[in-house]
């Protein structure tokens, strides 16, 4: 079933505009279609033009660069670990960022001011990263990913367990924000978030892009890689370093949302085919298509509370990824 | 191209004794140069070495009068075309796929294949007899399918040198013989093929100098007929051997006797 | 290490016992109530007791405020580690309020142990009734809850003409309350606890009953919980005129930029006696009668 990699791009741009277009015409507060089209032209009351322009349209991008850049990091892990099980989170950057969050959240820090949560969780996941990475190159020169998956799933239990005994001394309240922290959410999003995630991810994208061919040499071995011209060690040093960093930065911003980084770049490979020059941008684009629906999904099941973005994107991916698993294996 | 090395030495960490001890060999430009000797005797290791991917601890290896550490990959790639002994293949690719990544040396980030890329592609894969796989799933492959396409993947690379570790092991005798009479043309044009094998016997027709290694040690380069002697390959193997002069091949044939045929008593061990 | 843990317990505990027993007329805890009580908790349940309780542990932090309020300071000898009242810090503590160590609170030797009548915690009763400790649940969630505990309470220590002073003085304090509010339209409020999506207080809680009390209007009160982390569009669509928060940090203006944002004490999510106090703080930060 493998589509042309033309028509795979050009559907999942039409499907982006679509989720756009639902993220900025539905939420809880009920406006008409010329009210938000008004909004963009300047036009009609101030609370609709506000709603759309200050809370819809920001989470709007934060939901498609978080969901692209976890979906790029996902394919990327999943490149270099040359392992169809990995994801964003293999290397224990979720634990680590929940550790800083819960932390500060737990000692009243994070009332302090509204940079202290996000920056805890990258500083968190950042030592997460430097863990693994360090124990990974321990060793020798060369960087071992077996000894790296190991270290992060070790690493990651030990956050856990971290997790677990914070929250065991802490009250109600704090458990009940880390646990919505940890399930992730976009919807409190502003144009700092949007102009900061930005930042970031545009860049990695570009950098990650610029390795496609080497990610797909190294997808079948790392020696055969070096015979085919590729500097392994650098490819993967870099490689891991930005996909980390971009995840580290996500979660910073939007808490851990799960499951996009695992499924879409399998999705879109089991769409268009393994080569990575097609797969990293295309995956790019269906994770920030299926982020922003999966967040107009989280704002309009219970409306007005929000349910966590990271429930509708399990409960909604798992069986739309078992279906399409299914298309391929019977064909 | 030129391929040597000099008082090449390597251990493996945790590993006793040198995997490979004082080899200082030369491989001749255009040449088919192959590489024998028993299990575990460094053949795999050398050529490793040989292509930069190990380190020596001693001594250094060189292609083209540079030494191999201080060519880039992606230069070497350019030159030299490797198929090693076995890859595992993670993703689903298609044959035209993974013959396409033959080409990465040449090519930048972010630009498609030229007209040029895919010439050299359809040109790799004719001859390698493998221009009507194309589309297929190399996960679905034979194993001679599968070691056509790899090859044909070194060939995209355009290379000047071609080294295989084993590429016939496992062949049947069609496939076997297609591959050591392409390899014999291609020397034949100018490349320098090196090639690691157990076949003493094939070795003999095809290659134009031999190394036989035994236990990280030279035991013998040169012709066919100055290193495949009964004595040697005794000691090395271990075993009672028996070599004369095959008529129909025109070549050395290399016999393993039985242990009581008692042509020979078989050499104590070392 | 835990032997003398242990024995610091029981001299502690022993040190406790022989206070409460040297000062028989001590802090109002009848002197005749050896005879039987019979009295409803707060959950429903019957419960018997052979005499009023001169050992309590309780194990809900506005409990053991309702009994200092009683009078009945001197009958309380275990507390949680939620309990921030001074008097009480001297005493020991049984850990959380939600499955405490069985073990510290037994080595107290209660007579009764007030624990808080929710869903949370089946085990800790289960374990008193085997041991044959007396027990009463209260869940002070509303006003109602509130004077209901102290009804609850004021019974179980052989005082319910106290408890029903205290009652009385509450409902004359919040009485005034709601005579003293203004009579132009009511401001629409809402309570927002903090977290990302904010939380907001729905109908049917403490909270949603002050802001009624002040005259003004939960601008949540049609939510289908009694707490929820809300779309922030809805802040900005509900037209509300006063944010009230407990933690300055807890909420950001742009979702509200025509509110007054005004603090309140945090006691706002924990109903006890001192319901009157909260009340008026809730009342004049709505009406905008500070400073």
């Amino acid at each position: 079933m493998t589509v042309r990699a033309p028509v795979a791009a050009g559907g999942l741009l039409v499907l982006l505009v679509a989720s756009v277009w639902l993220g900025v015409r539905f939420g809880s507060v009920d406006l008409s279609t010329a009210q938000v089209l008004g909004a963009f032209v300047g036009e009609g009351d101030e609370i609709p033009r506000t709603i759309v322009l200050h809370f819809r349209l920001p989470r709007v991008f934060l939901a498609m660069i978080v969901g692209g850049g976890l979906a790029l990091a996902g394919a990327t892990f999943q490149a270099v670990l040359r392992n169809p099980l990995a994801e964003p989170y293999i290397l224990g950057i979720s634990g680590g960022a929940s550790v800083g969050a819960v932390a500060v959240l737990a000692t009243g820090l994070a009332a302090a001011s509204s940079w202290t949560l996000p920056l805890a969780a990258f500083a968190g996941a950042l030592l997460a990263i430097g863990i693994v990475f360090r124990v990974a190159t321990a060793t020798g020169r060369a960087m071992d990913v077996r000894v790296l998956l190991l270290a992060g799933v070790v690493v990651g239990a030990f956050f856990s367990a971290c997790i677990a005994f914070i929250l065991s001394i802490s009250d109600a309240l704090v458990v009940q924000s880390a646990v919505l922290w940890i399930m992730g959410s976009v919807a409190v999003a502003n144009w700092h978030d949007v102009a900061i995630a930005a930042v970031y991810t545009l860049p990695a994208g570009v950098l990650l892009l610029t390795m496609a061919r080497p990610l797909n040499a190294m997808a079948i071995g790392e020696e055969t890689a070096q015979y085919l011209g590729t500097d392994v060690e650098r490819v993967k040093r870099l490689s891991l370093g930005v996909a980390a960093l971009l995840t580290a930065a996500g979660v910073a911003v939007a808490g851990v949302i799960g499951f996009v980084g695992l499924v879409v770049p399998h999705a879109v490979r089991l769409v268009v085919g393994p080569d990575h020059r097609t797969l990293l941008p295309l995956s790019f684009l269906a994770g920030a298509a299926f982020l922003t629906l999966a967040d107009v999904a989280a704002r309009m099941v219970l409306a007005p509370t929000e349910v966590p973005i990271g429930v509708i994107t399990a409960f909604v991916g798992v069986p739309l990824f078992l279906l399409l698993l299914r298309r391929s294996l019977t064909e | 191209m030129r391929f040597s090395t000099e008082g090449l030495s390597l251990r493996y960490p945790g590993v006793d004794g040198w995997a490979l001890d004082q080899v200082s060999i030369s491989v001749p430009d255009g040449s088919l140069y192959a590489v024998l000797g028993p299990n575990g005797s460094g053949k795999s290791t050398l050529m490793k070495t040989l292509l930069g991917v190990l380190s020596p601890e001693r001594g250094r290896a060189v292609v083209d009068d540079t030494p191999v550490l201080d060519w880039t990959r992606r230069e070497l790639a350019r030159v030299v075309g490797v198929v090693s002994q076995a890859e595992t293949i993670a993703f689903p690719l298609t044959v035209r796929e993974l013959v396409a990544m033959g080409r990465y040396p040449h090519m930048g980030a972010l630009r498609g294949e030229s007209s040029h890329d895919k010439g050299a592609i359809a040109h790799a894969l004719d001859q390698c007899d493998a221009g009507h796989l194309t589309k297929r799933d190399v996960t679905t492959l034979s194993g001679g399918e599968l070691q056509r396409v790899r090859i044909a993947r070194a060939l995209a690379q355009e290379p000047r040198a071609l080294v295989l570790d084993e590429p016939t092991a496992s062949l049947d005798i069609r496939h076997e013989m297609a591959i050591l009479e392409s390899l014999r043309a291609w020397a034949d044009d100018g490349m320098t093929v090196v090639v690691v094998t157990h076949g003493l016997d094939q070795a003999a027709r095809f290659a134009d100098r031999m190394l036989l290694l035994s236990r990280g040690r030279v035991a013998a380069e040169g012709r066919p007929e100055e290193v495949l002697r009964a004595e040697t390959l005794e000691e090395v193997y271990g075993w009672p051997i028996a070599v004369e002069h095959d008529s129909i091949t025109e070549s050395m044939r290399v016999t393993p006797l039985r242990s009581r045929d008692g042509a020979t008593q078989a050499p104590p061990r070392r | 290490m835990r032997g003398p843990v242990a024995q610091a317990i029981l001299f502690c505990s022993l040190a406790l016992s022989l206070a409460v027993c040297s000062s028989p007329e001590g802090s109002g805890v009848d002197s005749d109530a050896r005879s039987a009580i019979d009295l409803v908790d707060g959950t429903g349940r019957s419960v018997a007791l052979p005499g009023a309780a001169t050992r309590i542990v309780s194990l809900v932090p506005s409990a053991t405020q309702t009994l200092d309020a009683l009078g009945a300071r001197a009958a309380v000898v275990g507390r949680t580690d939620y309990d921030t009242l001074t008097w009480a810090a001297d005493l020991p503590s049984v850990g959380g309020g939600i499955r405490p160590s069985m073990e510290a609170l037994i080595s107290l030797e209660p007579d009764l142990v007030v624990l808080f009548g929710g869903e949370q915690d089946f085990d800790t009763p289960a374990r008193l009734d085997e041991l044959g400790i007396p027990w009463v649940g209260v869940r002070p969630d509303r006003i109602d809850d509130v004077l209901n505990m102290i009804r609850v309470l004021g019974q179980a220590t052989g005082q319910p003409e106290q408890a029903g002073k205290l009652i009385d003085e509450i409902r004359r304090g919040l009485d005034r309350i709601g005579r003293d509010r203004r009579q132009r339209p009511s401001p629409r409020v809402a309570y927002v606890m903090g977290g990302t999506p904010p939380w907001v207080a729905g109908p049917n809680t403490f909270i949603d009953e002050l802001i009624e009390l002040a005259g003004g209007t939960n601008a949540f009160g049609d939510l289908d919980a009694l707490y929820s982390a809300v779309n922030p569009e809805e802040l900005i669509a509900r037209d509300i005129d006063v944010v009230l928060v407990s933690d300055r940090s807890a909420f950001e203006h742009r979702f509200a930029p025509g509110a007054r944002v005004e603090m309140v004490d945090g006691d706002i999510q924990l109903p006890g006696p001192g319901v009157v106090r909260v009340a008026r703080d809730v009342a004049e930060a709505i009406q905008g009668r500070r400073r």
